[in-house]
């Protein structure tokens, strides 16, 4: 199995929740955890991709999703991986409930603060598994 | 399975109404089974108000036809679940504030919304063809509608 | 009377580099004003979702939007639903064009924003192209 967890969102293009996943995703692996964390496409998934597919079965995965189709966590399992740790960002906008994130294309203040939020919560977790294996 | 309900397809989702309960314009269901009515919001009103967070229920008692007797909060906006007549609510789905989604996954079983019991007449409510014409026209308006606006 | 047909557009939306959201905003531009009667569908429910967005592709035209020359939005589309109407792969427009794929995958600068409204140019030619009209 490989050191880094692989966190993967579900990036769903017709709500803010997918946005605000694939940007919170953005934030643990390529600022708050980089070289610890690691992302990759949930398309390859969809297609079934060996790399992406052996990539997921040797990884410890974070799903991210943005709303109860829950797609990133499926199609981890789909593929033979193991979910980790399940993050869904409408149980944080639940925790949240003054925020009212809008916009999808670009992410508004509320978007842009619950991504922040989320990405702690993710950072956290990648600590937490990375610590668990040792 | 697929004969229990009435279904139209509208650009990618397929809208569904329950056969055998009543309905309103409002977009509730009501369900009767003796004195109680179990009630809920249709697939058309979950599918249109988007992922519910929040499910609130005021008060147990009376309410009015057309009073709200529940509000559900999507990002979209906060929703009034209309009372379909003047009723008692015996209880309400307590299952909601934990998963409010029922509503948007099995908004005709799991996500039922009240029990209710008339204290009035229940006038007006519609069948479950009448719903679904009406159904079908909100759908492809509010459609042209979104489409206009650059919405999903 | 021309009819127009409705048309799904489908992104990639990769998330392991610039190019995945390159498409994700161009085909986002296309559903907020360029062409705003297409019907966007969410790739990951080909395989995880009921079967709206599958039965969507089989029934009207569809163009996937690809970042990359894996071309995932294509082959989904064709391994559960049918063949393509129109392509648009972003990898090689940016080649022909000479420019570069953004360098932060997380936010767009100016440039890259104007790059994303580019390709949905692109993306709306080919609807164009698609919905050609049906003399009725």
């Amino acid at each position: 199995m490989t050191e880094r967890v692989l966190v993967i969102p579900c990036s769903g293009i017709g709500k803010p929740f997918g946005s605000i996943g694939r940007d919170a995703t953005f934030r643990v692996v390529d600022e708050l955890r980089r070289g610890r964390a690691e992302t990759n496409c949930l398309s390859l998934l969809v297609t079934g991709d060996e790399e992406a597919v052996r990539q997921v079965k040797d990884s410890l995965c974070i799903a991210v999703d943005g709303c109860p189709m829950e797609c990133a966590r499926k199609n981890i399992e789909m593929a033979g991986g193991v979910v980790a740790a399940h993050m869904r960002v409408m149980d944080l906008l639940r925790e949240n409930r003054g925020l009212r994130p809008r916009e999808v294309t670009f992410l508004d203040g509320d978007g842009e603060k619950l991504s922040a939020i989320l990405a702690d919560r993710i950072a956290a977790k990648v600590d937490e598994l990375t610590e668990a294996r040792r | 399975m697929a004969e229990e309900y009435l279904s139209v397809t509208v650009d990618k989702f397929a809208l569904k109404v329950r056969r055998g309960l009543r309905y309103t314009r409002d977009d509730v269901w009501v369900q009767q089974t003796g004195e109680t009515s179990r009630i809920g919001i249709t697939d058309l009103a979950q599918r249109m108000g988007g992922d519910i967070v929040f499910v609130d229920y005021p008060r147990l008692g009376r309410f009015k036809a057309g009073e709200p007797l529940a509000t559900y909060e999507t990002i979209k906006a906060v929703l009034d679940v209309k009372s379909p007549f003047d009723c008692q609510v015996e209880a309400f789905n307590d299952g909601l504030g934990e998963r409010p989604e029922l509503i948007n996954e099995d908004p005709y079983g799991l996500g039922w919304v009240a029990d209710v019991v008339a204290t009035g007449p229940a006038e007006g409510l519609l069948t479950d063809h009448e719903y679904f014409g009406f159904m079908k026209e909100k759908a492809e308006g509010e459609t042209r509608r979104l489409k206009g606006a650059g919405d999903d | 009377m021309k009819l127009r047909p409705k048309v799904g557009v489908v992104s990639c939306s990769g998330e392991c580099c610039g190019l995945g959201t390159l498409s994700r905003v161009a085909t986002r531009l296309i559903l907020e004003g360029v062409r705003p009667e297409t019907v966007t569908l969410c790739l990951p429910l080909f395989l995880a979702g009921d079967s709206g967005e599958r039965e969507f592709a089989q029934r009207f035209p569809t163009i996937p939007v690809d970042g990359c020359h894996k071309q995932c939005a294509k082959k989904a589309i064709e391994k559960y639903s049918g063949p393509t109407a129109a392509d648009v792969d972003v990898e090689a427009l940016l080649n022909k064009w000479g420019v570069e794929a953004p360098a932060d995958r997380r936010v767009l600068d100016k440039a890259d924003v104007e790059l994303a409204e580019r390709v949905a140019e692109e993306i709306a030619k080919r609807i164009d192209w698609v919905q050609g009209g049906w003399d009725a």
